[in-house]
């Protein structure tokens, strides 16, 4: 490729260019974040005045590591993660092989796959939220049709079904996202390959498991990596469709954060959970940018 | 082969109807009365059908100040990013310099990072400066996610256009910011809307800040007022479906008007074309 001519020049322009949106990212999120840092070390409570502010070192992460609360969390997070992101996997990827190969009602499949994905979260808990109240939601009524019982069909007041209306709201919501980024991944891969399958005599499963599979594993990669973040900080379901109840069966890492943070007003010690959460999810982005390296470098999709 | 072909359409079919389903249902339930909206076994219909819960959010919960508030939090973050971040996209896909892939690696780091890791220091940094329940608290924090993300997509755009046109520009004696203001800005219009509609959705979407740093009804931004319509007692269903449809419905237009935009910019930079 031939690039300009006065490199000095031309670097000292791009670091001209890229020097405003740096600047305010340092500043919103560089800055805040060190200061989470250092209030983990620190007791910093609103509520009780009182209490001596200051230096603790590590008392908070003692805290969380001895108490059950947080392990709690964290398996919940985790296993909430996997059940999801793999439930959407699997869905989305009979989704998009579906689609692409039925090629009917495209429009509207289109839109069928944006609209879950364009709504905000919270939203899609409010709906599901409507659909399992006992009362007079549509699925307890499925329920009672099918003959069970009247307290199990309080979804919500049991941590098993609980979780269940959790991670169903979750799919409902993100499979749509994995479907559209698995059906892009489908469609760049070279419709001769099959017919060259096909002539060398290969069945349409062995076709598949050569060639589809293995051609749609970067696209899957990113959308997986992105949504795995994503569900580890999961929050809005929780917060809408349980509040980290029955119990805290269903409190997952971030709500458990924000509950220490704004209900307890124990700033400190969210300031240390916080400081995990994002130790967590800083090994899920190193993960993405080894992904996402050989794009990084190529320097262009040309 | 004929049965798996019936098959696929099924479930094509199964997915739209998925899809479509608890919008359908929230749309008709939002015209219906209490009295049917609240019987055991929900009667399909609204009968009679009424506007109720749409004058009540719009005159007894001033559901608009909460529009607003979205509105302008999102157009204002959405201007901020693509302002700056069209300038480091340019930097980024067209000039050559050391630290590049650093750069970019880092931008998707911060995109990935928690939300809840800054807001026990925001938190107490907005009270200190009386910030909570202004526009800026959460104007501030939503950069932390749109700015990385516009900076992405926009060099993703970017690259996807000739080069050759601006080097005709530079080859007639036109400087950096002139290329890009001229050349590079009309090419890359249609990309920058695209990131525009994807920033603008993100932060219209966005729940854990706005419910950190708003505190009274007329701040709050949409879906927390909307999670926040229950009070300890009475859970308003009628009003809380009337609002999701409201805001459902534009988004749903938006939605149905600018699909393929929207695809390509989720795909771009994710998916190698």
């Amino acid at each position: 490729m031939k690039r300009a001519v006065l490199l000095s020049r031309e670097a000292r322009w791009g670091y001209l260019l890229l020097a405003p949106a740096l600047l305010v990212i340092a500043l919103v999120a560089l800055y805040p974040l060190g200061y989470t840092l250092w209030l983990s070390f620190q007791q910093k409570i609103i509520k009780l005045p009182g209490l001596k502010p200051g230096w603790v070192g590590l008392a908070h992460y003692r805290e969380l590591l001895t108490g059950a609360r947080f392990w709690l969390a964290l398996v919940n997070t985790v296993m909430f993660t996997v059940i999801s992101v793999g439930l959407e996997l699997l869905l989305g990827l009979l989704a998009a092989l579906a689609i692409h190969r039925a090629r009917i009602l495209t429009g509207l499949t289109r839109a069928a796959v944006l609209l879950p994905w364009a709504i905000p979260t919270v939203l899609a808990a409010v709906m599901w939220l409507f659909l399992v109240n006992p009362a007079f939601g549509l699925i307890p009524m499925g329920l009672r049709f099918l003959g069970v019982s009247e307290s199990s069909q309080v979804l919500l007041a049991h941590p098993l079904s609980a979780w269940a209306v959790i991670i169903a709201t979750d799919v409902w919501k993100n499979t749509p996202f994995m479907t559209l980024m698995l059906l892009a991944g489908l469609q760049v891969i070279p419709t001769d390959l099959y017919e060259a399958a096909a002539m060398d005599g290969a069945s349409r499963w062995q076709a598949f498991r050569r060639i589809t599979l293995p051609l749609l594993v970067p696209a899957t990669l990113v959308a997986l990596i992105f949504r795995t973040a994503q569900a580890f900080m999961v929050f809005g379901q929780i917060y809408t469709l349980t509040g980290g109840g029955p119990g805290n069966a269903t409190e997952t890492l971030a709500f458990l954060n924000y509950q220490a943070i704004l209900n307890d007003m124990r700033f400190g010690y969210g300031a240390a959970l916080s400081v995990l959460i994002f130790l967590g999810s800083l090994a899920f982005a190193l993960l993405y940018l080894a992904t996402m390296g050989s794009q990084l470098k190529e320097g262009g999709r040309s | 082969m004929r049965r798996s072909g019936v098959l696929v359409y099924i479930a094509t079919i199964a997915f739209i109807l998925l899809s479509f389903f608890p919008f359908f249902w929230t749309l008709l339930s939002s015209f219906k009365p209490a009295s049917q909206l609240f019987q055991i076994n929900p009667a399909f219909w609204p009968q009679p059908f009424t506007w109720e819960n749409y004058r009540a959010i719009f005159l007894e919960r001033r559901f608009y100040l909460n529009i607003i508030n979205s509105i302008v939090v999102a157009g204002v973050t959405t201007c901020i990013c693509v302002a700056l971040g069209s300038l480091a996209a340019y930097g980024l896909a067209r000039l050559a310099f050391r630290g590049k892939t650093l750069i970019l690696g880092f931008i998707l780091v911060v995109s990935l990072f928690p939300p809840i890791a800054i807001v026990s220091p925001l938190f107490l940094m907005f009270e200190k400066a009386r910030l909570i329940n202004t526009y800026l608290a959460l104007i501030l924090p939503y950069l932390t996610f749109a700015l990385p993300l516009t900076v992405w997509l926009l060099t993703a755009f970017f690259r996807q256009i000739p080069f050759e046109l601006e080097e005709a520009a530079h080859m007639d004696g036109a400087g950096t910011l002139r290329t890009f203001w001229e050349v590079t800005l009309p090419l890359a219009a249609p990309g920058i809307f695209t990131t525009a509609i994807l920033t603008f959705i993100y932060c219209w979407n966005e729940f854990l800040f706005a419910l950190a740093f708003t505190t009274n009804d007329a701040s709050r931004t949409i879906p927390v007022a909307i999670v926040m319509f229950s009070g300890y007692h009475t859970v308003p269903w009628g009003q809380i479906l009337a609002a999701v449809t409201v805001v459902t419905v534009p988004v749903a237009g938006l939605v149905l008007l600018l699909q393929r935009r929207i695809i390509s910019g989720l795909t771009a930079g994710a998916v190698k074309g």
